[in-house]
């Protein structure tokens, strides 16, 4: 297996506690790999950790053999790994063009970026249609569809996203999925976490199961479905779980 | 109605100045969540500033324009990055206070170089007028309103069309994500800060030629800035120079129809209602970071 | 101008000065106020900082110079005298706690008066509690005299309403042909300026003047064009401002850009500052403003060219610019020292009886105050000729006659 990003026996948290008890991960280079588990598990954070907003206290993550830990967000931008946060991260009064531009933000030339933009445009028909409207008038599921055409403007390896089907409806869930499946066949890694572990597992490729700080389970996504034990814990018993750790999820600074 | 017209003349005149004022007290609220107390002595800094250029070197006040402006936005962006930067995290309690006390320490330096004396700036055209159709139009105060309404474009431009402007918008509607996405949100703040004292400065050089100032002058400019800002909608540009003009035009005609004595009971009755009525100002949206 | 804002400051500043005294106050060797003997001590407020800083430095050194010469020629009936300042930050919160500390802990022989009306009114009061004389010369305005204190004596020649009317004297002096027919009074809501514009309204009320306009703004106006224009809408021949200074100026600035020009025009406070107010209206706009005054280094007034040499020998500067507080509060000096020369005695009784009766020549001109301390007598006109302010009325004392009416702004 070509291994793009590498989680080692990471450990981090925020200032009053430690939430990654020594994760380890490999997310290999051109598929989906998509993390699950309950409330509070530390998949969050996960992607935090990577993408430099919060600090890793031990361990490392390397991509492509480079260490990424102790590199500023903007640093491990440039490195190529994008994060699209699971709260809603468009600039409602910017429009959906300005929108797609700061994804660019980091590139000094500017006109790479309009190009990148109208290569983007091309791809992505909600883009065109919305061209001129502010962001924040949107619906929820096209507003998720700009932010991962946002992430794309750096052409990046690698793409961390954060619950992309959280709030949205059935139809616009199923074009998130499509839109990162494709993104994936395209030749980018993704790093998904969700929450409706079923659906998650049914487009990835690859899975692991995290479970109080630590990687419990890694394996192939359609052996995770068949798998009675992840079945029973995971996939049926969501809601149970869900119910044991009602606001760990929601630890963040 | 020679009287009323004339009377609307004057106080659009002196409305535009005060947008050009208020437009850096919204650009620093709506960027960084800041009520900037020291905004007006930032003014009066830009007057001293234009003062002293005039009476020393013999530089036109409106050519000063292009000192005050950069050491303005010099000393607002130190004036952040020292003082108001280590209170980030608890910015939104503790930055009113800070502003204040930059505004307090601001105007002690200014007394201890200045004196406590009035000041004006007396150019060979201060008293000079166009008449237009029989209305007085004083030049000091037209060239004051061009200017004022030229800069205010340029901010305008700065804000929409260029990627600075791109990225001081997105920092005040989601700072995190801004940053997710390569923005050095502390800089922006600093600069964004900086361009609102600059503003001030430019605004502070022609106030200096309008009317005549001393220190203490910015406890009555920061009343009135944030009254306009309130009355248009904190952090609204478009609320800013329509709560400039309501102002300078009410008192202008209230001052002359009615009474000086309740020239500015208009304005503040307006702004009580306001205040009920659509507490997020005239302009104002709910949605946070709206500029 | 005073505005909530600078009230506000005068707080601040209130309270920073209360913390640095509380802090660093030691308590002041406790005196006899019965000693007659060694140093006649006195207590004098005054506003080194806040709004008032300026005057109020002029106020000190006027009872500087006072002191330094009646202690060259050995004091006051053999006593020298010893001055103690404070500063009072222009605050009327402030100067009361500062008197009290000088009558009830430092036990001082006597007190002087504190600049402005604004201070010397809530001072005065203070000591008029203790028993104490308050002989004042920077506080002259209508409410300083309407408390009806038994143990105030302003050092002036004038209060501010009858100063004025040095002005209506001489309109009315004119021959009916040339007097101005309407009025327009434009007054700062001020305690000194608006009520002598409005006492002279209505004289010429009553000599048949036309008011045509009269109006109060308020001190935190920031433009008077639109009380000019109002002004000018109504074309009168004369106007007389209740100015203080920057809205004085403010209001010359005005006139000119709106291209009105009043035949007759007298600003009650402003034009007679003779380094300000040419410097901030023109030299060339200054022709034919009328103001009136108490004071001017070259007034003829006995005593007067000694005292402006004395000034310059010890502080220096040119004549011209040497504020009238400082005239003022020597003044005061020259009163106690009339009390001394023609009582024998210096204690604070004889001095409120004395000062209350005759009249006494200082280098302000003859003092001569009614039973609540309001002097008697009038200022002088004056007229921006030629650059110079020049005194024009009564021509008992003018150097040249009114030039009027009013030339046309260059």
């Amino acid at each position: 297996m070509d291994t793009c990003l590498e989680i080692r026996q990471v450990v981090s948290g925020y200032g009053y506690g430690t939430v990654l008890r020594g994760a380890t991960l490999s997310v290999p280079r051109h598929e989906m790999t998509c993390l699950i588990g309950p409330n509070g598990a530390g998949k969050s954070t996960l992607l935090r950790a990577i993408s430099g907003l919060i600090a890793v206290q031990s361990g490392e993550i390397l991509l492509d053999g480079m260490a990424l830990q102790g590199l500023t967000p903007r640093q491990i931008l440039e490195a190529g790994v994008v994060h699209v946060p699971q709260d809603r991260s468009l600039f409602p009064t910017l429009s959906v063009w300005e929108n797609l531009l700061m994804g660019g933000y980091i590139i000094r030339d500017n006109s790479e970026v309009r190009r990148r933009a109208l290569a983007l445009e091309e791809r992505f028909p909600t883009i065109r249609q919305f061209h001129h409207s502010h962001a924040g008038s949107l619906s929820g599921g096209q507003q998720r569809i700009i932010e991962f055409a946002r992430a794309l403007m750096l052409e990046p390896k690698v793409v961390l996203a954060d619950e992309p089907s959280l709030g949205l409806d059935p139809k616009s869930r199923t074009l998130v999925f499509e839109t990162l499946t494709t993104m994936s066949r395209d030749g980018i890694t993704v790093l998904l976490v969700e929450q409706n572990a079923r659906s998650a597992l049914r487009v990835s490729d690859h899975a692991a199961v995290l479970e109080l700080g630590t990687v419990r389970i890694e394996d192939r996504a359609a052996n995770l479905l068949d798998n009675p034990e992840v079945g029973r814990l995971y996939l049926g018993a969501s809601a149970a779980a869900h119910r044991r750790l009602p606001h760990a999820e929601h630890v963040r600074t | 109605m020679h009287l009323f017209i004339q009377a609307i003349i004057l106080g659009v005149l002196t409305g535009g100045l005060y947008a050009l004022m208020t437009s850096g007290l919204t650009l620093t609220f709506g960027t960084m969540r800041i009520i900037n107390m020291a905004q007006g002595v930032f003014v009066v800094c830009g007057a001293y500033i234009g003062f002293t250029l005039f009476n020393y070197l013999h530089i036109d006040p409106f050519l000063s324009i292009l000192v005050s402006t950069p050491l303005l936005f010099a000393i607002g962006f130190t004036l952040q990055t020292f003082l108001l930067k280590p209170l980030r995290h608890d910015a939104h309690r503790l930055s009113l206070l800070m502003t204040w006390a930059m505004a307090i320490g601001l105007e002690g330096i200014l007394s201890f170089i200045f004196g406590t004396d009035f000041r004006g700036i007396l150019t060979t055209y201060q008293n000079s007028s166009w008449t237009i159709a029989g209305y007085e139009i004083p030049v000091v105060r037209a060239l004051a309103f061009l200017l004022s309404v030229a800069i205010l474009v340029g901010m305008y431009l700065l804000l929409t069309r260029t990627k600075f402007g791109r990225s001081v918008r997105a920092v005040s509607q989601r700072e995190s994500a801004a940053k997710l996405l390569g923005v050095n949100t502390d800089r922006t703040a600093a600069l964004a800060f900086g361009l609102g004292a600059a503003t001030a400065g430019a605004a502070g050089a022609m106030f200096g030629l309008v009317s005549s100032f001393d220190p203490a002058s910015h406890y009555d400019l920061i009343g009135r800035l944030l009254a306009i800002c309130v009355i248009g909608g904190l952090g609204s540009n478009a609320g800013a120079i329509a709560g400039a003009v309501i102002l300078a035009l009410s008192e202008s005609l209230v001052q002359a129809e009615l009474s000086p004595a309740w020239s500015s009971v208009p304005f503040y009755v307006l702004l009580i209602i306001v205040l009920i009525a659509r507490p997020q100002g005239l302009f104002g949206v709910r949605a946070r970071g709206a500029i | 101008m005073l505005s909530t804002g600078t009230r506000l400051r005068s707080w601040i500043l209130a309270i920073g000065l209360c913390v640095g005294v509380a802090a660093c106050g030691t308590p002041a060797p406790t005196s006899s106020s019965a000693a007659t003997k060694g140093p006649l001590t006195i207590g004098i407020s005054v506003s080194l900082t806040g709004d008032f800083s300026n005057t109020g430095k002029a106020a000190q050194l006027g009872y500087q110079l006072w002191a330094s010469q009646v202690n060259a020629k050995g004091g006051v009936l053999g006593r020298q005298v010893q001055l103690t300042f404070a500063d009072d930050a222009s605050s009327p919160t402030q100067v009361v706690t500062n008197y009290q500390n000088f009558i009830s802990r430092d036990n001082v022989d006597l007190v002087f008066g504190p600049y402005s009306s604004l201070l010397t009114l809530a001072a005065a009061k203070v000591a008029n509690r203790y028993g104490y004389a308050f002989v004042e010369g920077a506080g002259n305005g209508p409410s300083v005299f309407a408390a009806h204190l038994p143990n105030l004596i302003d050092a002036g020649p004038a209060t501010a309403i009858n100063g004025a009317q040095v002005w209506g004297d001489y309109i009315l002096s004119l021959p009916a042909d040339q007097r101005p027919k309407t009025a327009a009074y434009p007054s700062l809501d001020d305690p000194f300026s608006q009520p002598a514009a409005a006492a002279l309204q209505a004289r010429f009320e009553a000599a048949g003047i036309k008011t045509v306009y009269s109006q109060i703004y308020p001190a935190e106006t920031t433009s008077l064009g639109g009380v000019i224009a109002k002004v000018a809408s109504t074309n009168p021949d004369m106007v007389v401002s209740g100015s203080q200074d920057a809205d004085g100026w403010a209001q010359v600035q005005a006139m000119i850009q709106q291209k009105f020009n009043p035949q007759f025009l007298f600003m009650t406070n402003g034009p007679e500052n003779p380094v300000d107010f040419p410097k901030n209206v023109g030299a060339q706009n200054t022709q034919g403003i009328f103001t009136s005054d108490v004071w001017t280094y070259n007034a003829p007034i006995p005593g007067n060219t000694a005292f402006v040499q004395a000034y310059i020998a010890k502080f220096g500067g040119d004549p011209s610019q040497i504020d009238s507080t400082s005239a003022q509060t020597y003044a005061v000096g020259q009163l106690i020292e009339a009390v001394a020369a023609k009582t024998g005695k210096i204690d604070n009784a004889t001095i409120i009886a004395t000062l209350h009766q005759g009249s006494y020549q200082t280098v302000v001109g003859v003092v001569s105050v009614d039973q609540y301390g309001a002097p008697k007598g009038s200022q002088f006109l004056e007229e921006w000729i030629g650059g110079t302010l020049t005194i024009v009325y009564p021509p008992n004392i003018a150097e040249h006659a009114p030039v009027i009416p009013k030339p046309v702004w260059p």
